[in-house]
């Protein structure tokens, strides 16, 4: 008899394709509202997508109750008490995060605060629940694909929130916003969403749907990566690498962080390099330290990777680890395509360390000290030529 | 407004951040209104013309209305199966009559990509484009006359990226498919449209 002991849960509607930008007025409509307040970051600001945004809303019978693109490189608690203000004031009544997933992070914060009528957060920081219904948020990633504002995670000031009630309620990807990234750009992206669908495959508690999610995700990235590293201006590669980074991200928050993740969120804290440039990095190591502890993954991974025509040619005691080979070669792929190791980013190893030790403090993750050194100690060279 | 907020120890410039209303494309309007025009009424000469046609209407109850248009202000194609189980034009005023099954279509980007054939009927109820209140056998059914009707009044062409399925020559020969493009054309454009307008204005 099967056990279908599993917890998941994914909140957010993904509209994605042609004309998907039109569909947000008739989307808020669905969710009560009828004047959204843009959360947008300098970066988007800077390529004129809050003009493309403001145009998908015409003929509707929204109102928009402002843009507020004055968020930088980081998301603070001043920056959320104006936009709340903002709000307010306006008389908004849902969110709209345009952007990067720091948008996407000020705009759950903004949604914290007008929800619960408080200019203070930091009570659901140590642990206080959620106690009012928040207003309804729609996600536009734009710039990197990675998915990673698709989650349930609110990093506000350096400081983590976790909540189901914090996901999107509507995803909207749409090509018009995910023109014009470089090749490195993508494989950073690409890396992250690689590194979420593996620390969802291989968390604790796997269940049915989350597996679905996982394959989905990296036969999405594996079928277009070649292609988005090669031409990045189009446009059916890059949607289909957002999809994937989409539900990637959401997998990965039905499942613990991986060691991967919160170990690149800290370096990148602590450095101001990016995320994906570690996550890159770490992640072959990641992979080679899983296959010497725990043996080869679960055979579905041959199945996701590759699909089923080279599963089902693939003799039963070969997939696990042929599908841990495959995974191996896309994310060596990656790899390269950063060009760098850790090394060559002259970061004292030191500061790693210290970013591996911040790492083990962190309430979220159960991850040791000496794993995550053991892990960047593995990065340091880079791949092998 | 110099409203309180808890959040007022940050205040924000609010002639920094104006409100913003969305414009309205007249011409993506009046387009779309004009080609559910031609479509009601090739709806209701082919209902009279074409027997595939005529059998997914005569399947319909009596009195039933529908009502196709795009979300949220318009415009709107309204037609109704009268009392001898013909189906009439009845203009694009959505309060017509009371609709038993109402087509809309999610916002007007949408229905320009279905209205100049980027997009058949299918895909477009495949991506989700339609929002379907009433019985959904129904509203399949009124797709499948749609794309008949599509054949009809589209040049070949054009008929091929509107439907899901072109009907080939065993099912539709080529004589009649013409001598029945021109019956619908007549019927629809030149006995009753005056009258259709007159009403509706």
């Amino acid at each position: 008899m099967p056990q279908f002991d599993y917890a998941f849960l994914s909140h957010p509607k993904i509209i994605s394709g042609a004309c998907s930008l039109e569909n947000i007025p008739a989307e808020l409509a669905a969710n009560n509202a009828c004047k959204p307040l843009i959360i947008t970051d300098r970066a988007a600001d800077a390529k004129k997508l809050d003009r493309i945004l403001i145009r998908a809303f015409d003929d509707s019978d929204c109102l928009i109750g402002a843009v507020f693109n004055r968020l930088g490189d980081y998301a603070g608690i001043s920056l959320a008490w104006q936009a709340a203000d903002l709000f307010v004031r306006r008389g908004c009544d849902a969110l709209i995060a345009l952007g990067s997933p720091l948008s996407a992070d000020l705009a759950r914060a903004i949604n914290i605060l007008v929800s619960e009528n408080t200019p203070d957060l930091s009570a659901f920081f140590t642990g206080a629940a959620l106690t009012k219904r928040l207003y309804p948020l729609v996600l536009v990633p734009a710039g990197d694909p990675d998915g990673t504002g698709a989650g349930n995670t609110l990093t506000l000031d350096n400081q983590h929130l976790y909540s189901e009630f914090l996901a999107p309620d509507v995803i909207v990807l749409d090509k018009r916003m995910l023109r014009g990234q470089l090749p490195h750009q993508t494989a950073q992206s690409a890396a992250i969403t690689a590194d979420n669908a593996w620390s969802a495959f291989t968390g604790t508690n796997p269940g049915p749907i989350r597996d679905a999610f996982v394959h989905t995700a990296l036969r999405l990235l594996n079928q277009n990566i070649d292609a988005a590293l090669a031409s990045p201006g189009r446009d059916k590669p890059c949607l289909a690498m957002a999809n994937a980074g989409v539900i990637a991200a959401i997998a990965a928050a039905n499942a613990a962080p991986g060691i991967v993740r919160v170990v690149s969120e800290e370096l990148a804290r602590m450095t101001r390099i990016r995320q994906g440039v570690f996550t890159g990095l770490l992640a072959p190591a990641a992979l080679e330290r899983s296959m010497e502890q725990n043996g080869p993954p679960r055979p579905e991974l041959l199945l996701a990777v590759a699909g089923m025509e080279t599963y089902a040619a693939t003799p039963e005691k070969q997939r696990p680890a042929r599908g841990a080979d495959m995974l191996k070669a896309l994310l060596d792929k990656i790899q390269k395509n950063l060009g760098q190791s850790l090394e060559s980013l002259q970061i004292p190893f030191y500061r790693i360390r210290q970013a591996c030790e911040n790492a083990e403090s962190r309430p979220d993750a159960a991850i040791k000290a000496s794993d995550a050194l053991d892990l960047a100690g593995r990065a340091w060279k880079g791949a092998p030529e | 407004m110099n409203r309180f907020t808890p959040f007022s120890n940050a205040p924000a410039n609010l002639g920094q951040y104006p409100e913003i209303r969305p414009k309205t494309s007249c011409f993506r309007k009046a387009y779309i209104a004009v080609m559910l025009l031609v479509v009601g009424r090739g709806l209701e000469a082919a209902a009279r013309v074409d027997p595939t046609v005529r059998r997914i209407f005569q399947q319909l109850p009596d009195g039933f209305c529908l009502c196709l248009g795009v979300g949220p202000a318009g415009p709107w194609m309204v037609a109704k199966k009268d009392k001898k189980g013909r189906l009439r034009y009845l203009g694009w005023q959505p309060r017509a009559a009371r609709a038993h099954l109402r087509l809309t279509i999610k916002n007007l980007a949408s229905a320009m990509r279905l209205f100049t054939f980027q997009e058949s009927t299918a895909l477009a109820f495949n991506y989700d484009r339609f929002i379907v209140e009433g019985s959904l056998p129904q509203a399949l059914a009124f797709m499948r006359a749609l794309d008949r009707v599509e054949v009809y009044l589209l040049p070949k062409i054009i008929a091929r990226l509107a439907v899901k399925r072109y009907p080939d020559n065993s099912e539709l020969p080529g004589w009649k498919k013409h001598l029945n493009r021109i019956r619908i054309y007549l019927r629809a454009f030149f006995p009753d449209l005056i009258r259709v307008i007159y009403k509706n204005i």
